[in-house]
């Protein structure tokens, strides 16, 4: 099996354990990854470089001076104390499925894979769940058991059938008080302005915020023909209509919309990515690890 | 004209598989697939954005979907499209309508000519306005436009349902050239005949002769024919009737025969035939049965015990319920006449009756002329003479005539009684007053005293009939001359010659029926010798030879009338008596002073008119006594195909419709049969189409 392949939901849709999927999916990419980008002054040394001006002298590796008569600094991978709040929608319209696994499923490994890398980092992670409400709440912590705290709750929360609005992510954002990188992961089927009010919330709050909006294949290209009966996952409301006949004007509809909402994040500077359910995970991951990188 | 119409009008029933797209439309509702989606938002933005438009396509496939099926029912009853409605200013229409007595045939419901009356009415309620109509009666007397149903559509035309059919017989040809004519004037360029009758046979007339053509009629014109009749499956007619004899004889009957035709499909046995006849303060009614087979014709024989001279009138008729109650009487009147007794006064006795001066005339007066068969009185009326099934040409009718005269019956007899005396002076000079005609055939001359009794039987209505010949001598006839017996002053006989008929008064009763060249020309007639006359005060030269010589000479005196001929009665003078006129020559001239052919024109048989107010019957009119039937081939109910009338007529394509009882036009052929105005081939491009339409509609309709 090669590294790629880890990433790939066709094969983590296979397995059952969360963090062997967050695991498997962490470690497939990076082996995937040329050079870390993530370094740091911190407790485990990863190379050197020359000293320059203003550098902390505790640093200098005063063996290599005396051997080459050349100042350089140790650099260590880094250690932060960055608070990384994983929030994930559970609502009813994230069970939407028709590739080889659901919105929810994906977006929980899209979340687990995201909290073993940062905590491998030494980043405080927390994890927040909602629907119409916030369902479950851990506080950012950076301890070796938080990583299976997180799992054992996404696995344990069910998902809401229903979620009207998005008010709930104001209540989110009160639950994160201090400054650090929110990553949210929601089909965000709201009201657009009840999105664009939450997301301001947690940038008034501070945070760095990271959007993953994965969508279903279903929703994204309505890629059915014929005479088609669409229910509603949320509200069980029923809609007949020849899809076939839609989908351009539908895939239209959608783009316009995906296009809004990543105009709006890109005006608060809020991170936007569309997935969708059958594409590899590692996008997701890389554009994780550039915002952290850039901020912290 | 008129409306849609269908050839196979059940599968009308097919409409209701309309039913069928209908629950497809239902059905199909629901067999949609189950699919589960986070949010129906975005589909709502489209549906919505599309709404209209989609309703629009939907009701649009829904209306296809039931148009094919229509159109597919419609397809297979096939129908037919004439003209209804709307406003045409390019159409002219004339409707011709049969009133020949045929057209009252009525076996069951209504008369032929109701169901055409009544399919007119049909035919110009649905015809579109602005067209230009013409409706016309037609018969064998002519084409009588109606004035109620000419004019333009829309302006309140009408059919008059009050007339009647009339009693004449059919002729097509006559109809259709009025109607070729009337379209000759017409500048419209969609012009119509459409023709409603019984399909006679015998309307197309002139068979074999090539005059059932009708010549230079349009190419452009549509032609429809509308069968009217039926088949009649009894009908019995008297067809002719007329009297064998109408010279009364002590001890003799009058002897009328009557003509019976079984026009049905089945034998008729023992039908009754009766004789109804009132004359001289008499009537007399006779009765006979006669079994027929069919289409076969008896003659059944009546005899009157009449002795009285005088007119007498009346009909015959056959009784049975039968379709056609016109034909069943037929009338006859004629004037009966005690026998005329002709005073033959020989001047030239020979040793032998072939000698004698009269012998010629006598001989003439016992024989009965050519075709003296067909009296006047007897029913023959003008027109049917040369008419398949007259008894004068019997190779004209296919159908068996089983006899023209009865078997056995001799001859009728000659209506003259000659009796001849010869000249002598002596005391056998006759009383005159017993006879109708003196005839002094070559008489040298008369004593006074014959003179004077013969002087007196002219001036009190006797006739005298001269003859010149050798033995006359212009100054032996001086006392003639003086008592006015003569219309002519008498000269000497002219040289030996050639003299010959050149001319003479054609309406004079003596020679009108022989102006006829059909029946001798007179201009063969020619004589060795004749005596020259000059004309008196006030007669009149009835006939002169090539030189205007007279040749015979018409005067009166008192009452009486005088005839001078020219010529001698026997051969002395030429051959003529052996001439094949010379036998009617005299029956005419003896006839004519006799007053036999006054009489006989007295009776007149005329057609019974196209109209109510000449109906069959005998009519006095004035001095004339009028016996109006209808025409015999009315009877012969014989049937023709629409493509031998298109055929015959040489008339263009037609397009041939029934009339049922209640008025309406079918299509004649069974159901199934091509129509040459049928529409389906529309359909069948619109079915197309439409499906088409659907199919594309439908890949691009949704919900």
């Amino acid at each position: 099996m090669t590294t790629r392949e880890l990433v790939d939901p066709r094969f983590f849709s296979t397995l059952e354990n969360l963090e062997l999927i967050a695991h498997g999916v962490v470690e497939g990419f990076l082996n995937g990854l040329h050079r870390s980008p993530y370094v740091g002054f911190s407790v485990e040394f990863a190379s050197h470089r020359e000293y320059l001006h203003g550098d902390d002298l505790r640093h200098l590796n005063w063996k290599l001076y005396g051997r080459h008569d050349k100042l350089y600094v140790k650099q260590y991978d880094a250690e932060t104390n960055l608070d990384c709040h994983l929030v994930l929608d559970v609502s009813g319209s994230m069970t939407t499925k028709t590739a080889s696994l659901d919105k929810l499923r994906y977006a929980s490994c899209l979340v687990a894979a995201i909290a073993h890398l940062a905590l491998g980092q030494r980043d405080a992670v927390g994890l927040t769940l909602f629907a119409d409400r916030v369902l479950a709440h851990i506080k950012p912590r950076a301890k070796s058991n938080q990583l299976q705290d997180i799992l054992r709750t996404i696995v344990a929360t069910v998902s809401r059938p229903r979620a009207d609005t998005a008010a709930v992510l104001h209540e989110v954002a009160e639950l994160m008080p201090r400054r650090g990188l929110v990553v949210l992961v929601s089909d965000l089927f709201y009201e657009t302005a009840e999105i664009f009010s939450g997301l301001d919330h947690l940038r008034f709050l501070g945070h760095d915020v990271i959007v993953f909006q994965p969508l279903d294949p279903l929703e994204r290209r309505l890629p059915l023909d014929g005479h088609i009966r669409f229910r509603e996952l949320e509200t069980g409301a029923e809609l007949v209509t020849e899809a076939g006949q839609l989908r351009a004007a539908y895939t239209v509809a959608i783009e316009n919309w995906l296009a809004e909402v990543s105009r709006g994040c890109l005006g608060r500077g809020i991170d936007h990515l569309a997935l969708a359910t059958d594409e590899p995970l590692d996008r997701a991951m890389y554009d994780y690890l550039a915002r952290r990188a850039q901020n912290y | 004209m008129t409306g849609l119409g269908l050839v196979n009008a059940g599968f009308l029933a097919a409409t209701l598989a309309v039913a069928v797209p209908v629950l497809i439309h239902l059905l199909f509702r629901r067999r949609a697939r189950v699919v589960d989606i986070g949010t129906l938002r975005f589909l709502q933005i489209v549906l919505k954005d599309t709404a209209h438009r989609r309703k629009l396509r939907r009701w649009l496939l829904f209306a296809l979907r039931v148009a094919g099926v229509l159109l597919l029912a419609l397809l297979f009853a096939r129908p037919y499209w004439s003209r209804t409605g709307g406003l045409d200013q390019d159409r002219e229409l004339i409707v011709l309508i049969d009133q020949s007595a045929s057209m009252d045939a009525r076996e069951t419901g209504l008369s032929a000519f109701a169901r055409a009356q009544e399919a007119a009415s049909k035919l110009l309620a649905g015809t579109a306005e602005g067209t230009v109509t013409h409706v016309a009666y037609f018969d064998a007397a002519g084409v009588f436009p109606s004035e109620d149903a000419r004019g333009v559509t829309g302006g309140g035309l009408r059919i008059d349902h009050r007339r009647r059919p009339g009693f004449g017989g059919t002729d097509y040809p006559l109809a259709l050239g009025w109607a070729r004519d009337v379209f000759a004037q017409s500048r419209r360029p969609h012009r119509q005949l459409v023709l409603l009758t019984d399909m006679q046979r015998s309307g197309l007339g002139g068979l074999g002769l090539g005059r059932a053509r009708v010549k230079d009629f349009p190419d452009d014109v549509e032609i429809e024919l509308i069968d009217v009749g039926k088949p009649l499956v009894r009908n019995l007619a008297v067809d002719e009737a007329q009297v064998l004899s109408r010279d009364i004889r002590p001890g003799q009957p009058l002897v009328v025969t009557a003509r019976v035709l079984n026009a049905g499909a089945f034998t008729v046995r023992r039908a009754r035939v009766k004789l109804e006849l009132t004359g001289v303060g008499r009537s007399y009614d006779e009765q006979a049965t006669v079994s027929l087979a069919a289409g076969t014709r008896e003659r059944v024989r009546f005899e009157i015990n009449a002795q009285e001279p005088g007119l007498y009138q009346g009909y015959v008729e056959v009784e049975g319920d039968d379709a056609l109650k016109s034909d069943d009487r037929r009338w006859l009147a004629f004037e009966a006449h005690a026998v005329d007794r002709v005073l033959l006064v020989d001047g030239e006795p020979g040793v032998s009756p072939y000698a004698n001066e009269t012998y010629y005339l006598e001989t003439a007066l016992r024989l009965r002329p050519p075709g003296a068969d067909s009296q006047p009185g007897a029913d023959s009326q003008p027109g049917a003479d040369s008419q398949p099934g007259a008894d004068s040409q019997p190779g004209a009718d296919s159908r068996p005539d089983t006899d023209a005269r009865p078997a056995g019956d001799p001859p009728p007899a000659t209506p003259y009684e000659p009796e001849r005396v010869p000249a002598d002076h002596g005391e056998n000079w006759p009383d005159l007053s017993p006879y109708s005609v003196i005839v002094l055939a070559n008489v040298a001359a008369l004593a006074l005293d014959h003179v004077s009794s013969l002087t007196e039987y002219v001036a009190t209505g006797g006739n005298l009939l001269w003859f010149s010949g050798g033995q006359v001598r212009h100054s032996d006839y001086e006392p003639l001359a003086r008592a006015g017996l003569l219309p002519a002053d008498l000269g000497e006989a002219l040289e030996p010659g050639v003299y010959r008929f050149a001319t003479w008064d054609k309406e004079h009763p003596l020679f009108r029926t022989l102006s006829d060249p059909q029946h001798g020309d007179l201009r063969g007639v020619s004589f060795r010798r004749i005596v020259e006359l000059k004309p008196a005060a006030e007669s009149q030269v009835l006939a002169a030879d090539q030189e205007g010589r007279p040749l015979i000479i018409e005067g009166r005196l008192g009452k009486g009338k005088l005839l001078a001929a020219a010529m001698a009665a026997d051969r002395d003078w030429g051959d003529w008596p052996t001439n094949r006129l010379y036998l009617p020559l005299v029956h005419q001239a003896v006839g004519y002073l006799s007053g036999r052919l006054m009489d006989g024109q007295r009776v007149q048989q005329r057609p019974a008119g196209s109209f109510d107010d000449d109906p069959p019957g005998v009519k006095q009119d004035g001095e004339r006594v009028l016996v109006r039937n209808g025409n015999p081939l009315e009877s012969e109910v014989e049937r023709v195909s629409a493509e031998q009338f298109r055929t015959t007529l040489g008339l263009p394509r037609l397009a041939e419709e029934i009339v049922g009882s209640d008025g309406d036009r079918r299509p004649p052929a069974p159901e199934g049969s091509q129509r040459p105005d049928e529409k389906w081939r529309y359909l069948l491009w619109g079915l197309i189409v439409v499906l088409v339409a659907e199919t594309f509609l439908a890949n691009r309709t949704h919900a």
